[in-house]
């Protein structure tokens, strides 16, 4: 009894102060990312930023970086050798004897830099998390799945009524995401992981996911949480870039008359129809989500409720919890500490700050076009985070106004918004890949 | 079927081969140009082909909805109040 160690009891502090002593940046970093994760499950609470995901990735964040534990031997093996080798072999042996002696740190959550199939056999037997993100995250299914979600939720007919309006409000508010590739190029990242980070500025998370997942599988895990961060400061950041920009005079702006008759199901149903085969035929590379978008859109116009309650419910919200709790869990110490991070925190703002001030100029531009009759604040809306942008220009409008109501407008662009951004990421994986 | 005729217009049509046109020129004819410069602009002139396409569509689908409103602002108004006198 006397020579037990008390610490050895409570392994994540033990392997707290230990990495202290090791490697300091890990120390700060672990501790950094639990007080982080605290931060933004409050801000999620209070609605500042997105709860459905930052709750889950908050609580995923401090309970990864607080759970770190000594792995036995087997398992730290497994990760181990099962990784792809370090360039220092020297290193690499050094890891794998560390492994071996049961003094490897690590978590049962998930080993995202397991690639060789025994070693992820055996780790899927291990780490709870390992099957979602083996068989749900690294296939971009879970962005299918988010897609599909959307798409249910999605109403073309909002496009279709106003092409002109919807598609160059669009246009327009994919400003950042051309704009921050050759930023990022001239920072020193390659083509592939600036297409990936400019994706940001399509405000569109599963878009994001899967641009780095097929352009740069390295770098996808700061990449996203950088993505879905950001996606969550859209919403509490972009109503304030709008009063920034537009006068109260010209949010109070009431849109000229709607038309009575709408757009038939059917209509809606071929154009999904022919947009996907078109879509699919053009950009291959991008056709698993360009088909979730519009099967999800095709089953709401066919009125299949059955599967309309299915996508809308479990699959949308069960995907986002698990994407939201996947992406938190990999946000370790030891596998986000990249000199690359700090870059991408920056490009990602930029990037969706020119979005927005893009969408916004091509608001302007249609509100001066339109003979000063169409309200500025729908250009918000082009930046394709659905429907959240839609109801940040709604808002901010009410507040000016209480009976001007632009949401229609608003979600035209916004639906127009999200086919762009599909189309772009389609011509950046087909240029980059 | 009679739901459909919606569908039956030339914007239809011409939108859906434009779109079609576009693809067999960014992903076969393209492709199969010798010259460098040929082939990126007959892909790029694809890929706009596409968007154009389904702007067409979507343009009918306006212009319909139009004319129907047309038609209903300019029958008389049934459901407000009526002469009793």
């Amino acid at each position: 009894m006397e020579n037990l160690d008390i610490l050895h009891l409570f392994q994540g502090v033990e392997t707290l102060i230990q990495s202290f002593s090791d490697n300091p940046a890990i120390f700060f970093g672990r501790v950094g990312m639990m007080v982080l994760g605290m931060v933004l499950l409050y801000m999620g609470k209070k609605g500042i930023l997105e709860p459905l995901l930052m709750i889950p990735m908050g609580l995923g964040m401090c309970a990864v970086n607080a759970g770190v534990l000594f792995l036995d031997p087997q398992t730290g093996s497994a990760i181990a050798q099962g990784s792809a080798p370090l360039a220092d072999v020297a290193a690499q042996g050094q890891l794998e004897a560390t492994a071996a002696a049961g003094q490897m740190h690590g978590t049962l959550m998930l080993a995202p830099l397991v690639e060789k199939t025994d070693q992820l056999m055996y780790i899927l037997q291990i780490d709870f998390l390992q099957p979602i993100y083996t068989f749900m995250f690294s296939n971009g299914l879970i962005a299918c799945f988010m897609f599909m979600g959307i798409g249910v939720l999605l109403d073309v007919g909002f496009v279709m009524a106003r092409p002109y309006l919807s598609m160059f409000l669009a246009i327009a508010a994919e400003f950042g995401t051309i704009a921050t590739v050759p930023i990022a190029i001239a920072l020193g990242l390659t083509p592939q992981e600036a297409a990936s980070v400019a994706m940001v500025g399509g405000a569109d998370g599963p878009m994001v996911l899967f641009t780095s997942l097929t352009l740069a599988k390295h770098m996808f895990v700061p990449i996203t949480v950088v993505a879905y961060l950001y996606l969550g400061l859209a919403y509490g950041g972009y109503p304030y870039l709008i009063r920034f920009l537009i006068p109260a005079k010209l949010r109070a702006i009431k849109m000229p008359p709607r038309a009575k008759v709408k757009v038939t199901a059917d209509e809606k149903l071929a154009f999904a129809v022919v947009g996907c085969t078109v879509l699919c035929l053009l950009f291959p590379s991008a056709s698993p989500l360009l088909l979730s978008l519009f099967l999800g859109i095709a089953i709401r116009e066919a009125g299949l409720q059955y599967f309309i309650n299915l996508l809308d419910g479990p699959v949308l919200y069960g995907a986002t919890m698990f994407l939201g709790l996947t992406l938190g869990v990999l946000c370790e110490a030891s596998l986000i500490l990249d000199p690359k991070v700090l870059i991408l925190l920056v490009l990602g703002i930029v990037s969706l700050l020119l979005s927005g001030i893009g969408g916004i100029v091509g608001g302007y531009l249609a509100y001066f076009f339109s003979g000063r009759k169409i309200n500025p604040t729908i250009g918000i809306a082009g930046v394709s985070c659905v429907p959240s942008c839609a109801k940040v220009a709604q808002k901010e409008v009410t507040k000016s106004n209480p009976v001007s109501i632009i949401l229609p407008e608003a979600l035209g662009a916004n639906v127009c918004g999200v086919i762009t951004t599909a189309i772009l990421t389609g011509i950046y994986v087909t240029i980059f890949r | 079927m009679s739901r459909l005729r919606v569908l039956a217009t030339p914007y239809w049509a011409i939108g859906t081969s434009l779109a079609f046109l576009g693809v067999a020129l960014a992903r076969v004819i393209g492709p199969a140009l010798a010259e460098d410069a040929a082939r990126r602009y007959t892909a790029a002139g694809g890929h706009v082909l596409v968007g154009l396409g389904l702007f067409v569509i979507c343009l009918g689908v306006r212009n319909r909805l139009r004319a129907a409103n047309a038609d209903t602002a300019a029958e008389p108004d049934q459901t407000g109040p009526q002469n009793t006198a």
